[in-house]
């Protein structure tokens, strides 16, 4: 029911909404649980475990009880809490854990099982027969359990995370934060001001208090304005900051779209990692039950949260509401109702011995039952006010382990200090509970704080403002039939704690476990105090000794989505295009990720149908005439100076001082443990000048290494080295017609004089100056050609045109690795971290006569054993001519076991040069097995045929086709 | 022979514009890396100092004109706006074309925000070393809370998109 003399009185019903497809009208801002108790909705929801009806119980994001899924389908969001969910045009909300309908929800059934169900249940019930746990109880009580449910398709709405950075942050824009806030701002440092709600103030928007003699929403809105004014402050609305980590940075997620609904770009929710200098904590308190019987029902709420519907929100609880609790908050709540002009039908204070024992109503409460003196009377109402008191919001100062302490004056604990480094609070979360003390506390802390900055701020003129005692009187629990619920989110009531106890996990840490008191997604956040204390009253000790159980971040649910965002897909990494990426696009090749580079798989033609026919051709088009490719990707790195060549000759197990200017030498690098890094080749380019090339996939690898060795292991060498692979776009021109291709281009003609086999030097095309190499990655007379990033584009188009003229064309990845394998040369795929020089054959490229990085290692006598597995190559010979990649090698005769492995197949490509599939892989002994036939099994493919071992160079093993 | 033509990193990508934000493509004529020699950077720096540029300290540019040099790193910067470096005792070397540059005017900060883990509250003459979502990036604080963001040349559509992405959330919001 909406009130016509409080809150958000006289506003339009403007904005329509659906629960549980019944339509609503409600007043744009408010909450869903605000509005839904205007229209006399009381059951929301059912329970965890017994799927008890239950009703909205807080105001804000402790809320237990009222979990509801926005939304259909793909972008269903499960678990909302309704006390924070503000509504908008065509929201969409549905109950959880409720089957056929809330209100008649089969799963009850559990709740008439109850006496079966506590705590424990499960230990002990489905221990036997052993077997059945993981095939039957487990996927069983998995399907019945959960709050919510996922729609298990893709999240396609849109999210953000983001960064921001303060001098002060101060959580939470109640009271003491409104005032921290101010004071930071007007010293000029940079303020982020967080609040979980729609808007600042604090408790203030809910209470009916006076500051300076006006309504505290006066003040509050005075504050806003004064503080929205200065530029050095950011105030962040809907955002609850969820973690603090370390060096000073705090999480916090930020409601978005989620808020206002979807639209166009607009992030669902975006979660920040703010970094402060100091942070001020001024997240209030909030307000906890009392375990009473069946204090559950829906219309049972705390007294606050009907405070707030009535003061901030216009909205009545109930009809005929009694107020029950141990503190002032009692005759705070019967005045504010009073004045709202409800029926306040019995003031229940047990500091006056007077307890509510009994609830009755199903669906929605009807009446309680009261015990004073001894004698007992049922009064029927629809709403009971409950106040057990206030426990500050302490979570943030636990995040790092830091635990709280138990202050007998307010019954409840406060932060410890130093808790969070740089972080302190003030106001409720500090123990202060009236607001002229919150204001105080606040105003001194934050003095403190910015002077601990090295700013000088001045403490204002307080204004005057409510400072009504608290005055507690603990109640924990109270006699009487029936359940005292105490976790409503995971449904542990009072004899679960006691249980507990009773089976000696007596510890705060084991009885949470046990009950799972507190382990709901809520944290336990209005439970968590009350069951210790009741835990501690069982076990006879005091309530500091029992201690608390950790929170953890986050303080509210983080979608994951928020956290993640912008990762999905393409997102979750780069994509590197080369300068022909269009031109091969276009072509219609298929492009494959390496180093998140894309590269064209092969470039089909019209009337090829697999990708073989496309591959093939390319592979004959190189051996005949000429093929173009892309190898851009590889890394190049730039090392000049006095000492580049000694550097050269540290890191390279070769030699590169001996090698001549316009000359090319290939070389690999080792590990420090003798185990091949990388290879490649490098080209000296002037005196003291070179240019190396890297792998495609360990280009940063290699780049690291050597920033490594410059910074570490040799400092004393002046050498430098940066990346010019981005500077470069570079093409194989691989063919026997490669250098008709090649002065095709070139300003001025090249011959075999010019540029010999591992020759390079400057040419230019069209008078922009590039570079030439006469290197080869196919066996092929070939050339790699580099212009300048910008030319690279327009280059590989006139490369591919020139080579079609000449009855070639472009080839891609596939292509290529065949003619490789062709050659028997390696890649990543052979040097694959386990191998080492002497493994490939390449022992005699480590040099004796100088040091360098991995020599020394790779001579241990067991990277040196023939009995290692050395590369060789593998072709079929018998009756299956299939050969796979990753299959196992086996001396023949023997049986394809574990035991008898032999050795293993790096790569295999199908040659049409040779008209045979071919493999390259590593043999025990292989180089001595040359001509032996060995047997192949591919479990995983259910391949076995027989290999005959040789030479992996099958093609031109003498390499005059390099030499053209 | 043939005439090659050129292309930008960022041809056919931009410009953008999103709200209050536009994005568009700094086109880099010519750019140097330069590393001194081990004790010769005072004598690069005298050399630079008749181009009327000295060489800034770590994080932060220097500018004559056309002329500026960015500190990038370790005895690394980076000189633009030069067509033929003197010699200089130091590692040159041709970057001109390995860097895709950014321009974002408008919610500059904010975009960023999205998409880098730096303080840009006060980045007017400032160069950052970070990373731009996975990419790392050089962030060029320009004044009035404009920012150059460069990455490498082949991550300029990724660049694009993932600043067009920050851009429009920043500017959905309104």
């Amino acid at each position: 029911m909406r009130l016509s003399n409080a809150g958000t009185r006289g506003q339009q019903l403007t904005v329509p909404f659906t629960f549980d497809g019944v339509r609503y009208q409600g007043v744009k801002g408010e909450t869903l649980a605000a509005a839904l108790i205007a229209n006399d909705v009381k059951l929301v929801a059912r329970s965890f475990k017994y799927h008890r009806p239950r009703g909205i119980m807080s105001a804000g994001s402790e809320e237990p009880n009222a979990l509801v899924t926005i939304g259909r389908g793909a972008n269903a969001e499960p678990n909302v809490r309704a006390t924070v969910q503000e509504i908008y045009e065509g929201l969409e909300a549905y109950s959880q854990n409720a089957w056929p309908s809330l209100k008649n929800d089969v799963m009850a059934v559990n709740d008439l099982a109850s006496p079966f169900l506590g705590a424990g249940f499960y230990y002990k019930t489905f221990m036997w027969p052993k077997a059945f746990w993981e095939k039957l109880y487990e996927p069983i009580i998995r399907r019945a359990a959960g709050l919510g449910g996922l729609s298990g398709q893709p999240d396609t709405d849109t999210y953000e995370k983001a960064f921001a950075f303060c001098d002060v942050l101060v959580i939470g824009g109640g009271p003491a934060g409104l005032m921290a806030a101010k004071i930071a701002g007007e010293t000029g440092v940079d303020v982020i001001l967080a609040e979980e709600d729609t808007a600042l103030g604090g408790r203030l928007l809910g209470e009916i208090e006076d500051i300076n003699g006006a309504p505290a929403t006066v003040w509050v809105a005075k504050m806003t304005a004064e503080l929205a004014a200065m530029p050095n402050v950011r105030i962040m609305t809907r955002t609850a900051v969820t973690g603090a980590y370390d060096q000073g940075t705090f999480g916090a997620l930020e409601r978005v779209g989620d808020m206002v609904g979807r639209k166009p770009d607009l992030p669902q929710s975006c979660f920040w990692r703010i970094s402060a200098k100091r942070a001020i904590l001024c997240a209030g308190a909030l307000e906890r039950s009392i375990a009473f019987p069946n204090n559950d029902r829906p219309g049972v709420m705390m007294a606050g949260a009907v405070r707030a519907y009535a003061n901030r929100w216009g909205v009545a609880s109930g009809q005929r509401i009694a107020v029950f609790g141990n503190n002032n908050d009692v005759q705070r709540t019967a005045r504010d109702l009073t004045a709202a002009g409800l029926d306040v039908v019995a003031i229940l204070d047990s500091r006056e011995g007077t307890t509510v024992v009994g609830t009755k109503g199903r669906h929605g409460l009807q009446s309680i039952t009261v015990s004073q003196n001894g004698t007992t009377k049922d009064i029927a109402l629809d709403c009971l006010a409950v106040t057990g008191g206030w426990n500050p919001t302490v979570h943030l100062t636990c995040h790092m382990n830091g635990r709280p302490i138990w202050d007998e004056k307010i019954a409840s604990f406060v932060p410890s200090a130093g808790a969070v480094p740089n972080m302190v609070t003030a106001g409720a979360c500090h123990g202060v509970f009236d607001t002229m003390g919150c204001l105080a506390d606040a105003a001194q802390i934050t003095v403190a704080v910015l002077k601990n900055l090295g700013n000088k701020a001045k403490s204002p003129d307080l204004p005057e403002a409510d400072s009504t005692p608290y005055e507690i009187s603990p109640l924990w629990s109270v006699g009487g039939k029936g359940r005292k619920w105490i976790d409503f989110q995971n449904d542990v009531h009072v004899k679960d704690i006691k249980l507990a106890a009773q089976e000696n996990f007596r510890s705060v840490e084991h009885m949470k476990r046990y009950t799972t008191q507190g382990m709901a997604p809520d944290q336990g956040k209005s439970s968590n105090v009350l069951a210790l204390a009741i835990l501690a009253d069982v076990t006879g000790r005091g309530i500091p000794e029992t201690g608390t159980t950790t929170f953890r971040p986050p303080f509210v649910p983080v979608p994951i989505a928020a956290m993640g965002a912008g990762g999905a897909g393409t997102g979750f990494a780069p994509q590197r295009f080369t300068t022909s990426h269009d031109a091969l696009v276009t072509a219609g090749a298929p492009m494959i990720e390496a180093g998140l580079w894309y590269r064209p798989s092969y470039i089909p033609q019209a009337g090829e149908k697999t990708w073989r026919q496309s591959c093939d051709r390319e592979v004959n088009m190189v051996r005949n005439a000429v093929g173009v490719v892309d190898v851009s990707t590889l890394g190049k790195i730039d090392i000049q100076g006095p000492d580049a060549a000694q550097l050269l000759d540290f890191v390279y197990s070769n030699t590169f001082s001996t090698l001549k200017l316009n000359k090319v030498r290939y070389g690999i690098m080792l590990r420090e443990d003798g185990h091949v890094l990388d290879d490649g080749t490098t080209a000296r380019l002037g005196e003291n000048h070179y240019v190396i090339t890297t792998t495609t996939a360990a280009a940063g690898l290699v780049m690291r290494h050597l920033e490594f060795v410059l910074q570490v292991l040799r400092p004393d060498l002046d050498a430098k080295v940066i990346s010019v692979t981005e500077q470069w776009a570079q093409f194989a021109v691989a063919g026997p017609k490669s250098r008709d291709v090649i002065n095709a281009i070139v300003d001025t003609p090249i011959d075999n004089d010019s540029f010999p086999y591992m020759g390079c030097g400057d040419v230019t095309i069209g008078d922009i100056k590039g570079r030439l190499f006469r290197i080869s990655f196919s066996g092929e007379h070939a050339y790699e050609i580099a212009v300048p990033g910008r030319f690279g584009a327009s280059l590989y188009d006139a490369l591919v045109a020139k080579a079609t003229a000449h009855g070639g064309g472009a080839y891609g990845m596939e292509a290529l690795n065949v003619l490789r394998i062709e050659k028997g040369f390696i890649t990543h795929a052979e040097i694959h971290g386990r191998t080492t020089a002497f493994d490939i054959g390449m022992d005699r490229m480590v040099s004796q006569k100088k040091d360098s990085i991995g020599q020394a290692l790779s001579r241990r006598e067991g990277l040196l054993d023939e009995t290692r597995a050395q590369l060789v190559g593998l072709k079929p010979v018998g009756a299956v001519k299939q050969v796979s990649a990753g299959a196992h090698l086996f001396t023949a005769g023997n049986e394809a076991t574990r035991e008898n492995h032999d050795g293993y197949i790096t790569s295999v490509a199908f040659s049409p040069t040779m008209d045979s599939m071919l493999a390259l892989g590593f043999l025990h002994n292989g180089r001595a097995r040359h001509g032996e036939v060995i047997r192949m099994v591919d479990h995983l493919r259910g391949l076995d045929a027989q290999l005959e071992v040789c030479d992996p160079v099958f093609f031109d093993p003498e390499g005059g086709r390099l030499r053209g | 022979m043939v005439d090659l033509i050129l292309k930008t990193p960022c041809e056919g990508l931009l410009p953008v514009t999103a709200g209050t934000s536009t994005l568009t493509e700094v086109n880099i004529a010519d750019a140097w890396s330069i590393a001194p020699f081990d004790g010769r950077r005072d004598a690069t720096a005298a050399v630079l100092k008749k181009q009327g540029l000295s060489l800034p300290d770590v994080g932060t540019y220097v500018e004559n004109g056309e002329k500026s040099i960015l500190w990038i790193g370790d005895g690394q910067w980076l000189v633009f706006g030069i067509a033929d470096l003197p010699p200089l005792p130091a590692a040159v070397t041709n970057q001109s074309d390995g860097w895709a540059c950014v321009r974002i005017d408008g919610a500059a900060i904010d975009v960023m925000a999205r998409l880098a883990p730096v303080d840009l509250r006060h980045a007017e003459g400032r160069v950052l070393r970070t990373l731009v979502g996975h990419m790392s990036a050089i962030v060029i604080g320009r004044s009035g809370g404009v920012c150059d963001v460069m990455v490498m040349r082949s991550m300029a559509a990724t660049l694009v998109h993932e600043l067009t992405v920050a851009a429009k959330g920043v500017a959905a919001r309104g």
